[in-house]
């Protein structure tokens, strides 16, 4: 295993990666939140979805 | 329910009649609540080999690859710029049929299915730009070069975002779907010129290393973590665009409910 402290460029390698890091999480939680809210919605509005605790 | 049961009866022999029913097409999945299932049993299916592949192939790239004889240890950072590279393409050709289907076939989830891959696709592209100016500037001295490759994916970033705006820009919501098909039809002229960007002019970018069918140049301790990382980012952008696509689907039937609700109070 390689000690990326002793990498060369390591300000931008860890740019690159933060940034994709980044990206990355604020997609999925972003996803994943709205999924979740929609859904939470979905089955206060609906009663049939209420009651089966379904949503699809 | 017994008047729907003779209404199929009565309905039966002109299905004998007419041409046997195609159950395998696309249309099978245009019905939302049966998208909705499938999706629901497909996506942990796609988030965990996301997750699984992308740790696995990003950290063997970062930890324990070699560093390349000329680049140094900035090759790291192609680990995360060729997986977006290929994910904003691919993207844009998911987006496009997509699109496709909107228009020939008015298949009621492909608008929808655009409009989700839109942003994700624009994001991939713009990572796609920003690590690659990363790398640019130890290794070609620059930022940014107007280079053919560099200004066609710059393109490519631009055609997504024309079709985020292009897709809200309208009152009535079809009208705007139809304009953003348009748009993003007419850019699928794009990915081959970007593909073949490095072969048709002298670029700065280079050439490709792996292809599809031909052998590769890169060693096998860059290219395994190169290949895994990629596969992870696919079902990655996949996991996010139907986690998305899921959600625009239960909001559509929201807004139907509310409304019903609304008009029954009023």
């Amino acid at each position: 295993m390689n000690n990326p402290l002793h990498y060369d460029h390591l300000p931008y390698i860890a740019a690159a990666y933060g940034l994709f890091l980044a990206v990355t999480l604020w997609f999925s939680v972003g996803a994943r939140n709205r999924l979740a809210l929609v859904a939470r919605r979905l089955r206060a509005a609906d009663p049939r979805a209420r009651a089966t605790g379904t949503v699809s | 329910m017994e008047t729907s049961s003779l209404l199929a009866d009565q309905k039966a022999p002109d299905r004998q009649i007419g041409p046997k029913p195609q159950r395998r097409n696309l249309h099978r999945f245009a019905n939302p609540g049966r998208f909705l299932r499938l999706a629901a049993r497909v996506q942990p299916w796609l988030t965990w080999p996301a997750l699984i592949l992308t740790i696995i192939g990003v950290g063997w790239g970062f930890f324990f690859s070699p560093a390349d004889y000329q680049q140094g240890d900035a090759v790291r950072i192609m680990y995360l710029h060729v997986p977006c590279a290929w994910l904003s393409t691919a993207g844009y050709a998911g987006l496009a049929f997509a699109s496709l289907l909107s228009l020939v076939w008015r298949h009621p989830l492909a608008d929808m299915a655009a409009a989700e891959i839109g942003p994700v696709g624009a994001a991939v592209t713009a990572l796609c730009l920003a690590t690659g100016s990363i790398w640019g500037k130890p290794m070609w001295g620059a930022w940014w070069v107007w280079d053919a490759r560099l200004t066609s994916v710059l393109v490519l970033f631009f055609l997504y975002c024309g079709h985020i705006m292009l897709i809200r820009a309208f009152d009535d919501a079809e009208r705007g779907a139809r304009a953003g098909a348009i748009l993003a039809l007419v850019g699928v002229v794009n990915l081959p010129i970007i593909h073949f960007s490095v072969q048709w002019w002298n670029t700065l970018h280079q050439g490709n290393s792996i292809g599809l069918t031909g052998s590769s140049t890169m060693d096998g301790r860059m290219l395994w973590p190169l290949f895994i990382s990629a596969l992870g980012c696919t079902f990655g952008f996949a996991a996010i665009v139907t986690g998305r696509l899921r959600a625009a689907v239960m909001e559509r039937r929201l807004r139907g409910l509310l409304m019903a609700q609304a008009e029954r109070a009023a």
